[in-house]
């Protein structure tokens, strides 16, 4: 060997990115299985406040579409103005612009074309104190300069309210004075304000900005918190302020108290259930009882299914629990019992979100799309399928949704259906919103329903075009791993650990198949497989050497071509040069001077079959020599030794077990120290027996040292440290010392030893 | 001779005083949405008879390349509680403030905090009425790599302020103070928990560990600075979901128990699915209960009595001021400690 790795080892193969910046574990939003995007149900207004894993959701954004003093301007200037303008005319102009000779903005110059001085000397105005409307980095300063201004303006927009004829400019002007009171701090004169101006019922949006600036100066307590729920639901731009100052002091038994109307009453609720992380249909149930027409409702039935999607999908498709959580999982027995336990338990809620949801009528095909998802989530795609009905006759903004929400139902009700020309298309474009989750959920049903090449075949265009963390990362059901990590992101090593040999023979023979009948579609599905067809093969010799059936294994090899094992891309180039046939007492990954012959794979087990059928035949002289060459393959076919690549895809340092069939051999070399043994019972040479005693006697170490949990409550000092008690436990060294006193001595305590008792062997 | 007879008695004398430790009371006010002490707190200052009352007015932050003033607190007090206790107005520094602020920015920041902590006390702690206050405490776990910048920032405290500084202090820097320096401050609090990572410790109650507490304060230290003691009060909830990381429950830990089945030493499990602090608590979560027992807290006591920490006139405090919490000790236990610790 060439290569030292006694640190740590990945052994990377051709088709796997390395990592620049270091190890990475999926976690949170990375996991987050949804095919509902809350974007497509909202106007953006509610975005910091979606389902998600993280504290909040994306920042919420200021637009045309969701900003309500955009909607008063509209009405303002009769529907005559496009709301892009409007936006535009408010938010980035300058003062001097509203009274210009000429303007690009079809606002300002609508506003100019009916002469309405009072409308642009407001805007005028209140764009010129807009530099007034902050609070500074939170030193407190006092600016008494800022102040003198903001006095100036306060007093300047009550007079002008007093002057001004329209009534909506005259309010607009009494809200900039209670706004610049709040930044002054002066609590006084923003409450007056208030009291004076806008304590009557509230008409539009205005009344609930001057009610959000007088709240932020009052003090906590229920009637606060009430005032601010009410905001919360109207002015998508306050929502931070409200639920940031919105205080969990008071029970809602008594905000509610104070609430006046239904309405207001279930704008409380909303503001108690927006940050709920559990279950809200109550709550949602009490909104809609209160006000069916809530604004709101939507959004909390969106995040609702989002809850069910993360609670019964991420699990279902990707194995990691749900997401809403902090840190890394090993995802134990335990945990995933107690993960399906509550999966059963959330897809009984599942069906009580979708029992109400069929009671209630909501905007366009809300419903639809939901109850067909929550359906499927439940375990009845069937009626999914028929409550989901046509997605062409869908808004155009939802039919993307319905589309793969059609299509995982028909797979999840029958994985042997023919998918149709449009699907094949859905299925082939990864352009698509959301393509690798529903690419990746598609795999999974075909998977749960045994079609496991079908499956093997999406999962090889899952992750391809995508940078890593905004791939898939998924987990296998039986527990097994790489020992690169416990997740997989390549169809490849998850079929390495989840995939058993018939069903990668499965998958090769499905690849090969060609008929005059496929159509583009098929051809795209074995794409990836075909040009990975030489891995597979080496994948299924792999896993038959894993099994013990050499034969068979030298069957698959001989069907790798070349350009793998001989490319300058594949490690086996760097890995696989040492001679696997010899090993003595400490012999690992080092090199040799015994590494004058390299072999590949095929060729390594042609000669292990070789020196098999010598060692067994009872004619073939010197038969022990043969069975110490088997044992020295097998132990360096592990975790140990120098061809552990012919066993495993990743090699690391730390001795975890990953669970495959072969560990007994990986880890525990049961067939090394068994073929140590009969090359012992087969000499009769009392030294050539105590030699193949010690090499048992270090696979039986090397079993102890994995089998033995490092126990913190035992005093292992009293042995001399671990690795002495480990030691003493090892019966064959204690037999080497009891049967062959003359040589235990030397054998255990010199390397060099080893030589002298070999070259005895090989006579 | 005389005067020499005179010198000697005045000398023993002076050497009997000096073995005397008279030490003050003090309790920490950590939390920042409290808007009064309720009659409970208020009446825990009295029991305990409370001499220095810390409170935490706000923190640093290091936001978007700016150091910023958040989590400012609310509280107010009253003139009754003020006139009875001296208040110590704390500030929290989270340590990327020194490890990414430039000299410069220290200088700023420190006339920044000394200018907010003079307006809380003169405005906003005590309605309208000035609070005198001498001292202001700096809580930061610094680390090596935000030593020099922290150190200097102490200094300019001093400066921008004109008060006495004092700092917080982790077991780790007390001990090896030859390698982590010295702050440059008038006194500083030994804060004796939180010695173990949470994460990285489930068999153990890493609030208040007094066997990693004791390996710190083992052999007498002649430390430079004057120094004060806190011990923890306090309890929490770890949650998990499986082996995951879900938060924390502050406590007391006790309203918590009928929801919870107890399975081994400090571990639970949650017996049915419940919303608490914001975190989702599903059935079959394992939470870990961390409370400081009577008796570690007792032991903790001795193990700083031993330790000669404390001199006199020293501040010993408990982290912190809950009345909930204070009373599963009760106010007898807690005043012993103070006795116990002077001497």
């Amino acid at each position: 060997m060439k290569h030292s790795m006694r640190i740590l080892l990945v052994f990377l193969v051709s088709s796997m990115n390395a990592l620049a910046c270091g190890p990475w574990y999926p976690y949170g939003e990375e996991l987050r299985f949804s095919l509902i995007d809350p974007t497509q149900f909202d106007d953006g207004g509610m975005s910091p406040y979606y389902y998600t894993s993280e504290t909040f959701g994306a920042h919420y954004q200021s637009s045309a579409s969701n900003d309500p003093n955009v909607k008063m301007w509209s009405a303002y200037c009769g529907g005559n103005v496009s709301e892009d303008a409007i936006f535009t005319g408010l938010y980035h102009s300058e003062g001097y612009e509203f009274h210009a000779d000429w303007t690009a903005n079809a606002f300002i110059s609508y506003l100019q074309k009916m002469n309405d001085r009072e409308a642009l000397n407001y805007l005028e105005f209140a764009v010129n104190c807009s530099h007034l409307n902050q609070i500074g980095s939170g030193w407190e300063w006092e600016d008494e300069e800022m102040n003198v201004e903001r006095t100036r303006y306060i007093l300047d927009a009550l007079k002008k309210s007093a002057t001004v004829k329209n009534e909506e400019i005259k309010r607009r002007y009494r809200f900039l004075a209670l706004r610049l009171a709040f930044y002054k701090r002066d609590k006084e004169r923003t409450i007056a304000i208030y009291d004076k101006c806008f304590s009557h019922e509230k008409a539009d949006v205005i009344d609930y900005w001057a009610l959000y600036f007088v709240s932020m100066m009052r003090d906590e307590s229920p009637q606060r918190n009430c005032d601010l729920a009410q905001v919360f639901v109207q002015d998508p731009g306050k929502r931070f302020g409200c639920i940031t100052a919105f205080t969990s002091l008071f029970p809602i038994e008594k905000v509610l108290s104070v609430a006046k109307t239904d309405r207001e009453k279930a704008n409380v609720y909303a503001m108690y259930a927006v940050r709920e992380r559990g279950r809200s249909l109550e709550t949602v149930k009490k909104i809609h009882a209160l006000d069916a027409n809530h604004p709101l409702l939507t959004y909390l039935l969106t995040r609702e299914v989002n809850k069910l999607e993360d609670w019964v999908l991420t699990p279902r498709y990707t194995r990691f629990p749900p997401t809403m959580h902090e840190g890394q999982s090993a995802y134990d027995e335990v945990e995933k019992e107690m993960v399906q336990e509550r999966v059963k338990d959330d897809q009984s809620y599942g069906k009580e979100v979708l029992a109400w949801l069929g009671t209630v009528k909501l905007d366009g095909n809300v419903t639809s799309i939901f109850r067909a998802h929550l359906s499927g989530i439940t375990g009845t795609p069937t009626t999914g399928l028929t409550i989901l009905g046509d997605p062409q006759s869908y808004s155009k903004a939802h039919q993307n949704m319905a589309n793969q929400i059609k299509l995982i139902l028909k797979v999840q009700a029958n994985a042997n259906v023919v998918l149709t020309a449009s699907e094949r298309f859905l299925v082939m474009n990864p352009k698509a919103d959301n393509y690798n989750q529903f690419l990746f959920a598609i795999a999974r049903e075909f998977e749960y329903q045994e079609k496991h090449a079908e499956a093997a075949a999406l999962f090889s265009h899952v992750n391809t075009d995508e940078e890593y963390w905004e791939s898939v990362a998924w987990k296998a059901s039986n527990g097994v791993a790489s020992l690169e990590s416990d997740f997989y992101t390549s169809y490849f090593f998850y079929m390495d650990g989840e995939y058993s040999t018939e069903q990668v023979q499965q998958v090769i023979n499905f690849t090969q198949k060609n008929s005059a009948t496929f159509t583009e579609f098929d051809f795209w599905l074995r794409s990836n497989l075909q040009a990975d067809m030489n891995r597979l093969y080496d994948l299924l010799g792999t896993k038959y050497v894993r099994q013990h059936k050499m034969d068979a294994a030298i069957a698959a090899f001989k069907n790798v071509k070349s350009g793998l094992w001989d490319s300058e891309d594949y490690a086996y180039s760097r890995y696989l040069n040492a001679n696997p046939f010899h090993a003595d007492f400490y012999s690992a990954h080092t090199p040799s001077d015994y590494d004058t012959v390299h072999y590949n794979k095929l060729e390594i087990i042609q000669l292990y079959q070789s020196y098999l059928t010598k060692a067994e035949n009872p004619s073939t002289k010197n038969r022990s020599y043969y069975y110490f060459l088997l044992a020295n393959c097998e132990l360096n076919m592990s975790h140990y030794g120098n061809s552990w690549m012919m066993r495993r895809y990743y090699w690391t340092a730390n001795l975890a077990a990953n669970n495959f069939e072969d560990d007994d051999q990986f880890y525990r070399l049961k067939r090394a120290k068994q073929f140590y043994l009969k090359a012992r019972e087969l000499s009769s040479d009392p030294e050539i027996k105590a030699l193949c005693t010690r090499m048992a006697g270090r696979c039986e170490g090397h079993q102890l040292y994995f089998d033995t949990e490092y126990n913190w409550e035992e005093d292992y000092e009293q042995f001399g440290g671990f690795s002495n008690f480990i030691y003493s436990k090892n019966k064959l060294y204690e037999e080497l010392r009891t049967k062959y006193p003359d040589d235990a001595q030397e054998l255990l305590s010199n390397c060099y030893s080893f030589q002298r008792y070999f070259a005895k062997l090989k006579d | 001779m005389r005067f020499l007879a005179y010198f000697l008695v005045l000398f023993i004398l002076g050497a009997c005083t000096d073995t005397t430790v008279h030490v003050k009371r003090g309790i920490y006010f950590w939390e920042n949405n409290t808007r009064e002490l309720t009659a409970e707190n208020r009446d825990a200052l009295d029991a305990l008879e409370i001499q220095k009352l810390y409170v935490k007015v706000f923190e640093v932050d290091r936001v978007n390349s700016i150091n910023q003033a958040i989590a400012k607190t609310q509280l107010k007090l009253d003139q009754e509680v003020v006139k009875r206790v001296e208040v110590i107005p704390c500030v929290y520094m989270l340590n990327s403030v020194f490890i990414e602020s430039s000299k410069k920015e220290l200088d700023e920041l420190a006339v920044n905090v000394a200018h907010l902590i003079d307006k809380y006390t003169s405005e906003k702690l005590l309605r309208g009425t000035k609070i005198n206050y001498s001292e202001i405490q700096i809580d930061c776990d610094w680390s090596e790599k935000s030593q020099g910048n922290y150190f200097y920032f102490l200094r300019k405290m001093k400066t921008a302020s004109k008060k006495k500084i004092s700092c917080t202090l982790r077991l780790y820097p007390y001990k090896f103070h030859k390698v982590m320096g010295v702050p440059p401050c008038d006194r500083a609090t030994l804060m004796c928990y939180n010695l173990l990572n949470p994460l990285k410790n489930p068999r153990k109650n890493t609030i208040l560990d007094t066997d990693e507490m004791a390996k710190y304060l083992d052999t007498k230290i002649d430390y430079p600075v004057a120094l004060d003691v806190a011990l923890p009060v306090y309890s929490w909830m770890q949650c998990y979901d499986g082996r995951r990381f879900k938060g924390v429950v502050y406590g007391p830990v006790e309203a918590f128990s009928p929801l919870l089945k107890h399975d081994k030493g400090l571990w639970n499990t949650m017996l049915r699915d419940t919303v608490v602090s914001d975190i989702y608590l599903r059935k079959g979560d394992r939470i870990k209960i961390e409370r400081v027992s009577k008796q570690d807290l007792a032991k903790a006591v001795e193990i700083i009595h031993s330790s000669n920490a404390l001199s006199n006139q020293s501040v010993f405090s408990y982290f912190h001021l809950n009345s909930a919490e204070l009373k599963f000790y009760n106010y007898e236990t807690l005043n012993a400690h103070f006795t116990r610790l002077s001497r």
